[in-house]
């Protein structure tokens, strides 16, 4: 590594250790990153969801209620306020609109969280041999099964391709416990301090987090990507008993105050000749400052000092 | 400028969604597959599903060599997502091909002479210079415990990758 690069990577470095880390957007390819509009004509800046009863599923059978947990993540990313502050920085509502018996997915303009409440194939499968759904390839959506293996939760978004903007999101969650090989997962609503759950011990113990799991999940819903911070919502590994993501992050605040911030309009990333992963404000004059002062020693180069 | 270049791409990355899925051995994924194929694929096509919801992407591989299970020759795998005009629709966690790409996949049998991908992304592998290497930047991985001796999904030699589904 040359020393103006150095430079640069440890001017960075401690922007990033700043009070503003940065945070990761998902992308809507060639430059565009996803999110939710603002609406047509100045009112509430909203955005509803809709739960599949949950209480009929196995999610957190042993106890806490599921509903809480789901509308506690929620609510989590729409209460985000800055350090040293309890007023909220965005004014994005993510707003609870009822329980349903309703189990789809995809883009029907209804953004869904759904807990599938057991496997769609295997010996454990809950649909019925034969049922029409299987040549259909909707058993998930039509029974309310999980039909993608060993992932634990997983988000599904349509958004429009020339500009990013969302237009569905769902979230799917695998409480089918009891699935072929360990498939599916012991959700649990139990909260800290409690023993994580093993194969001895099912009850009064944290297994996969609803919470938890539900937080980082409406982190995408959102249009964020994985962090590389190890302490954020948004990073990218998690374990058995973690609760962890329940509290919102810096990062995670600082993207969701940045992207949808109080009395200001949603954020873009522009044009598709821009480029879609962003970072804080006070890291990126940092960033820009630290090019500045390395471009000013390198006088040969052949460049211009960024405005 | 090239160093300046360089410190701006630390910050201008392009991540991608994630699902949350527990770390798992290719022998583990051998065993839950119905089929286990090296091959290439031949076209891969984005189509909304009949139920005017989901955006499927029916991938064509041409088979190369069965590792286990026994489809035909030419093997229609659906995968969820994809974009149709001005419409895509991302399922995170799940494999995106190219066409005439050359892969490993793990199936699993969807009915009606289909195929799905086992366990999404950790389902794929594409071979790149006699390397098979997994697409996993869409998944979260939890941490889990593997039987001694066998290998989580991660990048190794094909001919590895061979011998672990076959001896599963």
């Amino acid at each position: 590594m040359t020393p103006p690069l150095a430079l640069a990577v440890a001017a960075l470095l401690a922007a990033g250790a700043g009070q503003v880390p940065a945070y990761e957007r998902s992308s809507a390819g060639e430059g565009l990153c996803q999110y939710w509009p603002d609406p047509a004509s100045p009112s509430v800046r909203s955005v509803s969801y809709e739960v599949g009863d949950p209480r009929a599923t196995p999610a957190c059978r042993s106890g806490g209620d599921p509903l809480d947990a789901i509308r506690s993540a929620f609510d989590a990313w729409s209460a985000a306020s800055r350090a040293g502050t309890s007023v909220p920085c965005t004014d994005m509502q993510l707003s609870f609109q009822s329980v349903t018996t309703g189990t789809a997915t995809g883009a029907d303009g209804k953004n869904r969280i759904a807990i599938r409440r057991g496997p769609c194939s295997g010996s454990h499968s809950i649909v019925p041999p034969g049922a029409p759904c299987i040549a259909a390839g909707t058993c998930a959506d039509d029974l309310g099964c999980w039909d993608h293996d060993r992932l634990v939760a997983l988000t599904t978004i349509t958004y429009r391709v020339s500009t990013g903007a969302i237009l569905d999101a769902d979230v799917e969650v695998n409480a089918a416990e009891g699935g072929d090989d360990g498939e599916g997962f012991l959700v649990t609503c139990v909260d800290p301090p409690a023993p994580v759950c093993s194969e001895e011990r099912r009850t009064g113990c944290i297994g996969m987090d609803l919470r938890n799991v539900m937080t980082h999940e409406v982190g995408h819903f959102l249009g964020l990507a994985h962090s590389d911070l190890r302490a954020s919502t948004m990073f990218a590994a998690t374990t058995q008993g973690d609760t962890g993501k329940r509290v919102l992050s810096a990062d995670a605040v600082e993207g969701m105050c940045d992207i949808y911030p109080a009395g200001g309009t949603v954020k873009t990333c522009g044009s598709r000749a821009e480029g879609c992963s962003t970072v804080g404000a006070k890291d990126t004059w940092l960033g820009l400052a630290a090019l500045a002062l390395l471009l000013r020693r390198r006088p040969r180069q052949h460049t211009t000092t960024p405005a | 400028m090239r160093w300046a270049l360089a410190v701006l791409s630390l910050w201008v990355a392009s991540p991608a969604m994630a699902a949350v899925a527990p770390e798992v051995s290719v022998e583990e994924l051998a065993r839950d597959a119905d089929a286990v194929v090296r091959g290439t694929v031949t076209s891969a096509t984005p189509r909304w599903a009949p139920d005017g919801r989901h955006i499927r992407t029916r991938v064509s591989l041409r088979r190369l060599s069965t590792w286990r299970g026994a489809p035909a020759s030419e093997i229609a795998v659906d995968v969820p997502g994809g974009t149709v005009g001005d419409v895509a629709q991302v399922v995170s966690g799940a494999p995106s091909f190219q066409d005439g790409e050359e892969v490993v996949v793990f199936l699993r049998a969807a009915g009606a002479g289909r195929w799905r991908v086992l366990g999404l992304a950790l389902g794929k592998f594409r071979v790149e210079g006699g390397v098979a290497v997994p697409q996993l930047a869409g998944l979260r991985l939890e941490r889990a415990p593997l039987r001694s001796s066998e290998r989580r999904v991660e990048s190794m030699p094909v001919d590895e990758l061979e011998r672990r589904v076959r001896a599963r």
